[in-house]
């Protein structure tokens, strides 16, 4: 039980997700079950649950919007005690290493219905990278003790990916655009040292595919834990995800009829995700982009429709940095309608949301001082900076 | 229809050489057409904005209003503060991303602690043990940089680790390979100091073209990197040149490889693998080009020579060759899954080269190295504005 929505049919193509979050584990440090015989340093997650959640929420709340219609959403969750959850989550199972196996399988088959579907697979929760493509994920039940291997409740992301790889037999028709994400809070590197050569369980059986043509990006982060969760609003990566599918991702594009249109893309997200991944985690001290594994096939594939004009986040720095004390700035839009910056700019660089579109930064070193304009300039989410230097 | 021509305003010889990604804005507004600088855009009459965004992010813009059969050139230029001082700083700038420090005052005194040391090492990791090499090996690149950015060729011939050291942080090693003298161009060292006053390394190839693929994926724009490969089929030929760079055609390997454009390989990977025995790169790429061929016998088996051949150069190298070998039950792909596994917890994925951290190239680690071991390493003292005799 973990279909969260339901309006699978078979006519017509679909979006089918599979969310997982993992916030408690029971048998890892500072859990409630049986402590695991090695916790390999790791302890329980705050957000991760409610991060995984807030996705499944965002597709729900946003089917009209996507390049086909929500059709099913699977969520598997396990809140910290107190983690908050939308109204939305009722009726997810648990992320176990039997319900992954099982929702997998039910999430496979779905996708598998029609070439034009498209699938999304969000992962949060403890994990290691193993290679450009590949993360051990694991699930609730790590460390449970019921015997076989020390990763048996955990799972190779990678085997996801090769499982939903067109064949020639049932998987002919499966879904050509796939997304996974991959937002793992990572075990320090002594302790990684220790499991390193052991292996996870895979999802799927090895696919005999030689032909895969698929545009299936994987967005894999792996953060330190510090890092990685350390915000009330969620994890780094699942905000960067969430910012980037408000628009955040959005490419101005034209429609059949020659309209302006924002959308995202394939192509739009990478970029987008990987700008905000990395302006979050320098806000944190320190600056980790999010580099695409998977196929990076078909990138100008419509994933979402953006229905009004994005915001961008406008970094403006000055200069040398101490005439941030009396520098003038002010951001012109496409109506000629100036906005002034506070004199001193404190904070400095100074940040602000403006809508995306084509603006003229004026300035001056001093009240009264020569001013320079710069040429137009396209604003584009999700963030642009602007230097502007002061004589 | 119409045609423009965008032409970047650059300097040096590289950029103006390299055809690079650019999109038409109608009336700055949304994307109309694709294309390449150096090349034909066909558009209806109207206004544009044409844009090229550089492999590090620098936007070059130029207008451009086209009446009925007009044929017009757009030159495409940065804004005035992001304009590069000399030409020979236009690389480090537009595609590595590199535009340089305020070193402090004193820099250049004997007790100053912006300093960090460089070091070659010479052998294959895979096979045995790794020699320190003079540091007569290598030689400072002599046109200006940005401040703080420094670039060095290596004169050893093979397989070769750069190691840079650092007082309070552990070492990081990244590989690199220099093909035998005279037979094809070297790859470049770069050390570059940061604004918080640390040192990093990386690794940049001769190649402008190649380059700029391996940045545009850095910053996180695989599909620009893809762009250069549909449009003007820069990967493609960077691969059949293979024998003017085997090292860029390596990169144009595995751009092609990961945007799924396999026609593209044709049968060169073979080449790449057999005429070039002391890269080890040569080999990932063709294995993974039978794997996804339907070859999958062949490709084991070539896989397991990759031990003769030495660690992958490419992370991307590294990535494939380890997810490959993992799906193997043969005892040596078991065996040299554990060798490769040892770098996992201390490799950095979001590199292009494959680096990690550690005190030697066989054994990674993460120690930082206090003052006495920092003293006790031999290697080439640098300071933010070159090498430095005595310490």
């Amino acid at each position: 039980m973990c279909l969260v929505l339901d309006k699978r049919d078979s006519e017509k193509p679909g979006v089918h997700a599979l969310i997982v979050g993992v916030s408690a584990y029971p048998h890892l440090l500072n859990g409630t079950g049986t402590p695991a015989p090695d916790a390999y340093g790791m302890e329980q997650l705050s957000s991760a649950a409610s991060t995984a959640a807030e996705v499944a929420d965002w597709l729900m709340r946003n089917s009209s919007d996507l390049a086909v219609p929500l059709a099913s959403c699977r969520l598997l969750v396990a809140p910290a005690p107190g983690e908050q959850l939308p109204a939305s989550a009722a009726g997810a199972g648990r992320p176990t290493q039997p319900a992954l196996l099982k929702a997998a399988k039910e999430w496979r088959k779905d996708a598998a219905t029609d070439r034009r579907n498209m699938t999304v697979f969000y992962f949060a929760g403890h994990g290691v990278q193993r290679s450009k493509d590949d993360a051990i994920a694991m699930l609730e039940d790590f460390g449970d003790d019921s015997g076989g291997g020390a990763l048996k409740n955990a799972v190779s992301t990678r085997s996801i990916f090769d499982g939903m790889a067109p064949d020639d037999h049932v998987l002919a028709e499966i879904a050509r655009t796939q997304l996974y994400f991959i937002d793992a809070c990572r075990a320090e590197p002594h302790d990684f040292k220790r499991f390193v050569r052991m292996e996870p369980t895979r999802v799927f059986d090895d696919a005999s595919s030689s032909y895969d043509d698929r545009c299936a990006p994987i967005y894999l982060a792996t953060l330190p834990g510090a890092l990685a969760f350390e915000t009330d609003e969620g994890t780094l990566f699942g905000q960067s995800v969430l910012r980037c599918l408000e628009g955040g991702a959005g490419d101005p594009s034209e429609d059949d009829n020659g309209e302006s249109v924002w959308q995202i893309t394939a192509r739009s997200l990478e970029r987008g995700l990987s700008l905000t991944l990395a302006a979050l985690t320098n806000l944190h001290g320190a600056e980790q982009p999010c580099i695409p594994g998977g196929n990076l096939h078909a990138l100008g594939t419509l994933l979402v429709r953006v229905p009004k004009t994005p915001l961008v986040e406008l970094v403006i720095e000055i200069l040398p940095t101490e005439a941030s004390d009396t520098a003038i700035v002010e951001i012109v839009d496409e109506t000629d309608l100036a906005a002034a910056l506070p004199t001193p700019i404190d904070p400095h660089p100074h940040r602000c949301m403006r809508k995306a579109g084509l603006y003229v930064f004026r300035s001056s070193a001093a009240a009264g001082g020569a001013v320079r304009e710069s040429s137009r300039l396209r604003l584009d989410p999700p963030i642009y900076v602007k230097r502007i230097p002061v004589p | 229809m119409s045609v423009i021509r965008p032409q970047l305003v650059a300097h040096s010889w590289q950029l103006h050489s390299t055809e690079f990604p650019v999109e038409v804005r109608r009336d700055g507004g949304p994307v109309t057409a694709r294309g390449m600088t150096g090349s034909q855009i066909h558009v209806e009459p109207g206004a544009y904005a044409v844009i090229a965004r550089m492999p590090a992010g620098t936007t070059m813009t130029g207008e451009v209003t086209v009446g009925e059969h007009d044929n017009l050139i757009v030159q495409l230029r940065p804004e005035p503060e992001d304009e590069s001082p000399h030409e020979s700083e236009e690389v480090p700038r537009f595609i590595w991303g590199q535009t340089g420090v305020d070193i402090p005052a004193g820099y250049d005194a004997p007790e100053f602690e912006l300093r960090c040391k460089l070091r070659l090492w010479a052998g294959n990791a895979l096979a045995g043990p790794v020699q320190v090499e003079s540091s007569d090996g290598l030689r400072q690149q002599e046109d200006p940089f940005p401040d703080g950015v420094l670039g060095f060729f290596p004169s050893t011939e093979g397989l070769l680790f750069a190691q840079l050291v650092q007082r309070g942080r552990a070492p990081v090693i990244t590989a690199l390979a220099v093909p035998p003298l005279g037979t094809s161009p070297a790859p470049q060292v770069i050390v570059t100091l940061d604004r918080d006053n640390h040192f990093d390394l990386q690794v940049r190839l001769s190649s402008v073209a190649a380059d700029a693929l391996l940045s545009f994926t850095e910053h996180g724009r695989s599909a620009d990197a893809a762009a250069m490969t549909e449009t003007n089929e820069i990967a493609e030929a960077l691969l059949f040149e293979k024998v003017k760079d085997p090292l860029a055609a390596a990169a144009g390997g595995y751009t092609l490889l990961r945007s799924g454009a396999l026609e593209r390989l044709h049968d060169w990977t073979e080449n790449l693998c057999n005429w070039f025995p002391w890269l080890p790169d040569g080999l990932v790429i063709r294995a993974e080009h039978l794997v996804r061929t339907g070859h999958t016998v062949e490709a084991s088996d070539l896989l397991l020579e990759l031990p003769q051949r030495g660690l992958p150069l490419f992370t991307e190298g590294f990535s494939l060759a380890l997810d490959r070998l993992r799906r193997s039950d043969a005892l040596e792909a078991r065996d040299l899954v554990g060798r490769l596994s040892r770098y996992l917890p201390f490799m950095d994925f979001a590199r292009t080269f494959f680096t990690f951290s550690g005190e030697e190239p066989g054994t990674p680690e993460l120690h930082a190295l206090d003052a006495r071991a920092f003293d006790d390493i031999e290697g080439l003292p640098i300071t933010p504005r070159g090498t430095c005799v005595s310490v």
